[in-house]
């Protein structure tokens, strides 16, 4: 055939046809435009020639290099590298199963270090607010009660104001009541909403629905006498 | 004179079979079933990573690598697709990432880092035997070869993996396109810009 004959589409397939990824009716044609197109001829031996040439180089070198060593090679290496904490977790269960191994001391590990954090998380809810502020640490006046008598009987004759020092640690840092969503009100409870060590008041709040405080209690004065109950 | 298309011949699919038994005894613990695997691949790694970087050492070191992921991984290996793919997609994988630590590398070196003369020294036995070879012909033999890999190291590494997985390998474009995760179309554009691109290069050697 001519090689002025259109050979487009032809070209398109030598290359698949090389590879092997005809289907049989266009292996059909290509081999029937190669016994008749010179230059379809001269591009096909091209391809064949360029892939005889790359295997000649690396498909023989390959095949003559000495792979004697490959596999004590890898042997060698798998045992030099440290195997993974996967790999180890499954030698473990391994041993376990037939029974090289007790479960008891990692199990004790897991349920101590488990019991801590959920301890800490709870310790942690407790005493804090929604927005994140850390719950006052002084008592609430129904916990006081309990401790030192009555939170409505006036302090007794000749007592002094508490010592500052012990007063400034438990001074209300962020007053907080706790809303009914939260906990119900109990009854006859309160909460000491302001404390200031310094002039030695103390502001109470029992009523959880009203906006001020219902009770301000003075332990003394600047001149360590006995305030009376103020309320307001 | 053609070429017969082999991809799926009985052969192939016992090689499957023998692939899944040996990956069954390593989940099992038997690790002389590793030992079988790699001694019925490492010829066909090493070909693949030796086209793709030719360097005899570095292909060598790099199969070892590429048997020790497996080693590793092979516990987790769902066999989903078969186990040579598997392999040979760990190999092209380990050569993309040779190719990546060695980008900058290559800028500083010249041409003859890629080809050392001990690979020049070699012998190539396919048109005739050395002790039958000239001199001459020798010569040309080797300065053919050189021009080879260097045309070879000239292609980007993503045409350079798919043309070495059909020559060398004799691989189908479906099993090309599930090693290196690219559709059909891909693997033949790419084959088809290596091949056009090695031809210019070699043209004086074609003709």
């Amino acid at each position: 055939m001519s090689e002025k004959k259109n050979c487009q589409p032809i070209s398109r397939l030598l290359e698949k046809f090389l590879d092997g990824e005809l289907t049989p009716q266009q292996e059909q044609m290509v081999k029937a435009e190669l016994a008749e197109c010179e230059s379809c001829r001269i591009e096909y031996e091209k391809v064949s020639r360029l892939r005889a040439l790359v295997r000649e180089v690396y498909v023989e070198e390959a095949r003559r290099a000495d792979l004697d060593d490959l596999l004590p090679g890898v042997i060698e290496r798998i045992k030099s590298r440290p195997p993974s904490l996967k790999s180890r977790l499954a030698d473990w269960i391994e041993r376990y199963r037939i029974g090289l191994a007790s479960p008891v001391a990692p199990i004790g590990v897991a349920a101590t270090v488990a019991v801590a954090i959920i301890a800490a998380t709870l310790i942690y809810a407790t005493n804090s607010t929604p927005d994140g502020a850390h719950k006052s640490v002084a008592p609430t006046l129904a916990e006081s009660k309990s401790e030192s008598g009555p939170a409505d009987e006036p302090a007794p004759p000749g007592a002094t104001a508490p010592d500052e020092s012990a007063l400034a640690k438990t001074q209300v840092r962020t007053p907080r009541r706790p809303r009914h969503e939260e906990r119900p009100f109990r009854k006859n409870e309160s909460y000491i909403t302001y404390y200031n060590a310094k002039s030695g008041t103390v502001i109470v709040d029992a009523d959880p629905d009203g906006e001020d405080p219902t009770v301000v209690w003075h332990f003394a004065d600047e001149g360590g006498a006995v305030l009376e109950d103020n309320k307001i | 004179m053609y070429p017969i298309n082999v991809p799926s011949s009985p052969v192939v699919k016992v090689l499957e079979a023998d692939d899944k038994v040996l990956v069954e005894r390593f989940k099992q613990g038997d690790e002389t079933a590793f030992n079988e695997l790699v001694l019925r691949y490492q010829r066909k790694v090493y070909m693949i990573i030796y086209g793709m970087i030719s360097d005899h050492q570095e292909a060598k070191e790099k199969s070892q690598e590429v048997f020790l992921r497996v080693y590793r991984h092979l516990g987790s290996f769902e066999g989903t697709s078969s186990f040579y793919t598997w392999l040979y997609r760990i190999a092209v994988n380990i050569c993309i990432d040779h190719y990546r630590r060695r980008k900058v590398r290559l800028y500083e070196y010249n041409d003859t880092y890629r080809h050392k003369p001990a690979l020049q020294e070699e012998v190539f036995p396919v048109v005739s035997s050395a002790s039958r070879e000239t001199p001459t012909g020798r010569l040309l033999r080797e300065e053919l070869a050189a021009k080879i890999r260097e045309a070879m190291d000239k292609l980007s590494p993503k045409h350079r993996q798919v043309l070495v997985l059909r020559e060398l390998e004799g691989m189908s474009y479906q099993e090309i396109a599930d090693v290196v995760d690219i559709s059909i179309g891909t693997v033949m554009s790419r084959l088809h810009h290596a091949r056009k691109k090695m031809q210019a290069r070699l043209a004086p050697y074609l003709n």
